[in-house]
């Protein structure tokens, strides 16, 4: 079955994104599909309101593929596909080898995925320019990281940036910064919290449905 | 099908993430080699091809420095061969893997610091340092107390140092305390940071002559990750005027041809006195003594009822004293 993949920096929003669009779209009765990078696969019965106090969070990193399955319309019937959240990037020195493990499983899973949703907390690149003044780059919201996903992603048909956390004010500069890194055809702006841009992002994953 | 339309095959897809795992490739290298070697361009180009205009342009901070003149030789040539590395690549023709690691050798006050500063600078705009900053560490900002606590200092501070260049001060000093000293903690942390992240900081090991080629002798793996080597001498007394007056100069201050006679002699009497093993500073020695100087004057001229513009900016031989700091 195909697979969209959330991925992107810790703390992004990729669990809240995953959370709310999976409501955006209609699920109810949320079944889970956890990967752990031991191979063990298990499936949670774990509704969204629940998903999202338990595993959207300051300090709640996401470990492991937690999948979710969705249903667009396709002609008369549905396609499904899995909609994924993954662990968050990051390039401490001192990550630990079994969040490397972690981080290259979600590679893996980045290599056989139809839709790469790569979700940059525009609030926080926003913030890091404010600080970083005229010329500045954003550090620590925006980095090397980004740069070769993004780099990646513009030779893959699938991939889109969201540019999240646009309820909030310092996002329009953080935005604006993304648009003119990449193409601003693959940058979508969006709010996990409040929901907006979620039709533009649906539209996006049908067409690869 | 959509793994039809990576441009690395998937044997070497696998290994690339296998690297990854194990540690031998920073998470955005790892995404580099993914997304192939060619990758199409983000909307904008992020780093200029090297050219040698830009190349020429760099150069011309480092050479206003005094002196230095076997150093900006070895800059120029480093230089020169990352700009045939990038041309022969450009033809297709084979590449050696450059590492910029280095090693300073000279006394307090030679340029050291700020060699390595500008030259930072320089790699940033030559597109091999994502920053260009520096980080100025010596041995108490890596040494820790107690077991792991090194590790996690030196970390910390390679850190701070990514994208840009770990100036290492009297680094000689990190061998200092024999085999149960953590100074060898921390150099082994260097070390094993500088293969996880090649390419990501360049560290700079600096001190005197001597003691860095003991350093580099008592600790084997150290020769061949520090290829680079620049020897920074010590000014000589028409060097140190000339640093004296630039110094002067920039805040504007003028030194009366007085003044600039008995700078002559205290510098070749400071240079005497260190030929015999007295502490001698160099340029930080014609700092503070024109700092005392600008002091001086300001006392001399402190009752003085009208001064003019001249008098404000000339320093007179009265002003150049010897202070306490060698
Ligand atoms: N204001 C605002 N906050 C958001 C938004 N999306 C996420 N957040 C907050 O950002 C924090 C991180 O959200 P998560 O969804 O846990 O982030 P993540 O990307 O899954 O993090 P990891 O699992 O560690 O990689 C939480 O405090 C969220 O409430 C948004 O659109 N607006
Ligand atoms: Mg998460």
């Amino acid at each position: 079955m195909k697979r969209s993949l959330v991925m992107g920096r810790s703390n992004a929003g990729k669990t809240l994104f995953c959370i709310q669009f999976a409501r955006y779209l209609g699920v109810r009765d949320a079944e889970w599909l956890v990967e752990r990078t031991d191979g063990t696969l298990e499936r949670q019965r774990i509704s969204l309101d629940t998903a999202r106090q338990l595993w959207s969070g300051d300090g709640q990193r996401t470990r492991g593929l937690h999948s979710l399955m969705i249903e667009l319309p396709r002609g008369k019937g549905v396609r499904s596909l899995w909609l994924t959240d993954t662990t968050g990037l990051r390039e401490d020195i001192d990550e630990s080898p079994d969040l490397r493990a972690d981080m290259a499983q979600t590679l893996r899973a980045m290599l056989e995925s139809q839709v790469i949703l790569h979700v940059v907390d525009a609030s926080a690149v926003g913030r890091a320019l404010a600080e970083a003044g005229r010329d500045g780059s954003p550090t620590g919201a925006w980095g090397d990281l980004d740069e070769q996903l993004a780099a990646f992603g513009m030779a893959h048909a699938g991939y889109v940036l969201l540019a999240n956390k646009m309820d909030l004010p310092e996002a329009r500069a953080g935005l604006a910064y993304l648009r003119k890194r990449l193409d601003k055809r693959r940058v979508l702006p969006v709010s996990a919290r409040c929901g907006t841009g979620f039709r533009e992002v649906k539209q996006h994953v049908w067409r690869m449905a | 099908m959509a793994y039809g339309t990576w441009r690395i095959p998937r044997s070497r897809a696998n290994q690339v993430i296998a690297d990854y795992e194990s540690g031998q490739l920073a998470l955005s290298e790892a995404l580099e080699a993914l997304g192939g070697s060619s990758r199409p361009p983000l909307q904008e180009a992020e780093t200029a091809p090297l050219s040698r205009e830009r190349l020429r342009q760099l150069l011309t901070e480092l050479d206003s420095l005094v002196g230095l003149e076997h150093v900006k030789d070895t800059v120029r040539e480093i230089f020169a061969f990352l700009y045939m590395q990038q041309r022969r690549r450009d033809c297709g023709l084979r590449t050696e893997p450059v590492v910029l690691h280095m090693v300073f050798k000279g006394n307090p006050g030679t340029g050291k610091t700020t060699v390595a500063r500008i030259m930072a600078k320089m790699f940033r705009e030559a597109g091999l340092l994502e920053k260009g900053h520096l980080v100025e560490v010596e041995r108490a900002d890596l040494v820790g107390e107690y077991i792991g606590h090194t590790a996690q200092k030196t970390r910390e501070q390679i850190r701070r140092a990514m994208g840009g260049v770990l100036f290492i001060d009297e680094a000689y000093s990190l061998a200092r305390g024999g085999d149960k000293d953590f100074g060898r903690e921390a150099i082994d942390c260097l070390v094993k940071h500088m293969e996880d992240h090649r390419n990501r900081f360049i560290a700079v090991i600096a001190g005197y002559e001597r003691e860095m080629e003991w350093f580099l002798r008592t600790n084997p793996g150290l020769p061949s990750r520090f290829p680079i080597h620049l020897t920074f001498s010590d000014y000589d007394v028409s060097q140190l005027v000339e640093i004296a007056k630039r110094m002067a100069w920039e805040r504007q201050y003028r030194l009366s041809p007085e003044a600039e006679l008995k700078l002559r002699r205290l510098a070749a009497e400071a240079k005497a006195r260190a030929a015999w093993g007295e502490p001698f500073s160099n340029a930080r020695w014609v700092r503070n003594l024109m700092e005392r100087a600008m002091r001086r004057h300001a006392v001399r001229l402190f009752e003085a009822v009208t001064v003019s513009r001249e008098q404000m900016m000339r320093l007179e031989a009265a002003d150049l004293e010897e202070g306490g700091a060698p």
